[in-house]
């Protein structure tokens, strides 16, 4: 096993609001796939936060919500599923049908090794802008991969194209709001702008999907009960400030 | 854990290599048992990984996929297998490696004989190559009712309190993470038979210790006493040596083999 310093968590993951709803209606996210709390560095132990308070909060809210429905899935025009069920189909018939010289192993490999040498805690701009030239490159040949697995049973590479298709998506949302944000915060650490910048940056971004790239814009940071201040570890904590 | 006892060749035997690596260096030699899917006949494949240090079966396998080319040069299918944590928690890429059911992920490759042979677990349905489908024994876990039952959402107060030692006991039995290697090595365990075995017993014994959870322990026993269940085991005691996590298997199939005699007594005596 190989160890090396990095980030201790991934500190993102879908936008949801206060009743842990996601921006689809009636998809709600829970635990670690959301975004909530943490800020720019989970600190330890706080999985236990995400668990029973998701969990504790979220259950309830569900509840609430599915009550309050006015008209139920199961009573909803059975079209809309067919519909749903025929473009999923289709998009994994498209990518069992794809006979390129890529291999989707090799594409993965090279992404989460731009990914470890230039977007973990130590971020340079240039760095970051070559990442994203990475990512349109892999992006690119991510279209010409070949399926070597003929039978239709647990066919895993499918499914890992299919995945590796939509995490190249996530990896370009992560190094495009890294590369916008000019400052050190947290576990994203900038050489050039060592400083935290809360004038300009006490935000949370978000990034919607086009096809284009991630669309980021910005959240404003609820910072009624705690404002922020700098998380240093050289001083006496008892001492009064 | 007992990963020493698997040196069996030392990570500098590698005579073999000689032969087949050429210029290019060391080579990993491994053959793996494939099976297209569940009714499908295994066939055989050798291939050959460039040596790295410190490979496991699973980034042995990871490797593979990148170029899935067997020795004679014909294009393969990349192999199919199960995998989670890639840190013996999560149970699932258990196999049989060099004829012994394992984890993948934990098998060292510096550590195995060569050619590596690889081959599904065969006392569970084949899905494709090495993975199975392990789902018998989460079928178990429901019929025992492998969890502390709680009604509703409302607030119950703090739990019973619990001695120490006895939480340091179970929770050495609660590490099981349904690998089904202790079913895999166990003589009694058939694919085509219905006998629960060491992994469903063991959590039987875990749920009716503790001091929520014994609410349910009549009907716990219950799914696991008559044909198929606990008194089948043949005391072997193979699940116990293999257990990756060290659970005192044999304890909890006495355990539990005592409580269903109890049990049996009470019902016949209509207590
Ligand atoms: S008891 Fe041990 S061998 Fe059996 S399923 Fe659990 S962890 Fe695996
Ligand atoms: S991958 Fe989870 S136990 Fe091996």
């Amino acid at each position: 096993m190989k160890i090396f310093p990095g980030m201790h968590y991934t500190m993102g993951g879908l936008w949801v609001d206060y009743n842990l709803m996601t921006n689809i209606p009636g998809l709600f996210a829970g635990g670690e796939c959301n975004f909530e709390y943490h800020g720019a560095n989970r600190l330890g132990a706080n999985a236990l936060l995400s668990c029973t308070f998701d969990g504790l909060k979220g259950g309830p809210k569900i509840v609430q919500y599915c009550k309050g429905l006015k008209q139920r899935s199961c009573d909803s025009d059975s079209s809309l599923f067919d519909a749903e069920e025929r473009r999923m189909t289709a998009r994994l018939d498209e990518i069992a049908n794809m006979r390129g010289s890529e291999n989707a192993y090799v594409i993965h490999q090279e992404l989460g090794q731009m990914m470890t040498n230039n977007v973990t805690v130590v971020r340079r701009n240039d760095e970051l802008k070559g990442g994203i030239e990475k990512i349109h490159e892999l992006k690119e040949r991510v279209g010409r991969v070949g399926i070597g697995s003929s039978t239709a049973v647990y066919n895993q590479e499918l499914l890992f194209v299919n995945q590796l298709t939509n995490g190249l998506e996530l990896a370009h949302a992560i190094v495009e709001g890294a590369l916008q944000r000019d400052e050190s915060r947290g576990a994203h650490y900038k050489p050039e702008f060592p400083e935290r910048d809360d004038e300009n940056w006490l935000k949370t971004t978000k990034a919607a999907y086009s096809p284009a790239g991630p669309q980021l814009s910005y959240e404003e940071v609820d910072i009624r009960f705690i404002p922020p201040r700098k998380r240093v570890y050289n001083v006496d904590k008892t001492a009064s400030a | 854990m007992s990963h020493a006892e698997e040196g069996k060749s030392a990570p500098s035997h590698s005579s073999h290599s000689e032969t087949s690596a050429g210029h290019s260096g060391r080579k990993i030699r491994v053959r793996v048992k494939r099976q297209d899917n569940p009714n499908a006949l295994p066939y055989w494949q050798e291939f050959e990984v460039p040596y790295q240090p410190g490979h496991n079966v699973l980034s042995l396998l990871m490797e593979l996929r990148k170029n899935p080319v067997d020795i004679s040069g014909k294009r393969a299918c990349p192999i199919v297998y199960d995998s989670g944590c890639l840190e013996s928690v999560c149970g699932a890429c258990s196999m049989v490696v060099n004829g012994k059911a394992r984890q993948g992920c934990t098998a060292l490759v510096d550590q195995l004989e060569q050619p590596i042979t690889l081959e599904p677990m065969n006392k569970f349905p084949v899905v494709r190559d090495l993975a199975v489908d392990r789902s018998r024994m989460f079928e178990n876990l429901k019929r025992v009712k492998a969890w502390v039952e709680i009604d509703g959402s409302h607030d119950l107060g703090p739990g019973p309190r619990q001695n120490p030692a006895e939480v340091r006991e179970r929770y050495v039995m609660s590490t099981c993470m349904t690998c089904g290697v202790c079913l895999q090595v166990c003589p009694q365990f058939a694919i085509d038979n219905n006998f629960v075995g060491a992994q469903t017993i063991n959590q039987v014994r875990l749920f009716n210790s503790h001091p929520t959870g014994e609410y349910q322990s009549d009907e716990r026993l219950d799914a696991v006493m008559g044909n198929g269940g606990v008194e089948d085991c043949g005391n072997a005691q193979n699940c116990v040596k293999a257990c990756p996590k060290s659970i005192p298997l044999h304890e909890s199939i006495a355990s539990v083999g005592r409580q269903a005699t109890v049990r049996a007594f009470k019902k016949f005596v209509g207590l």
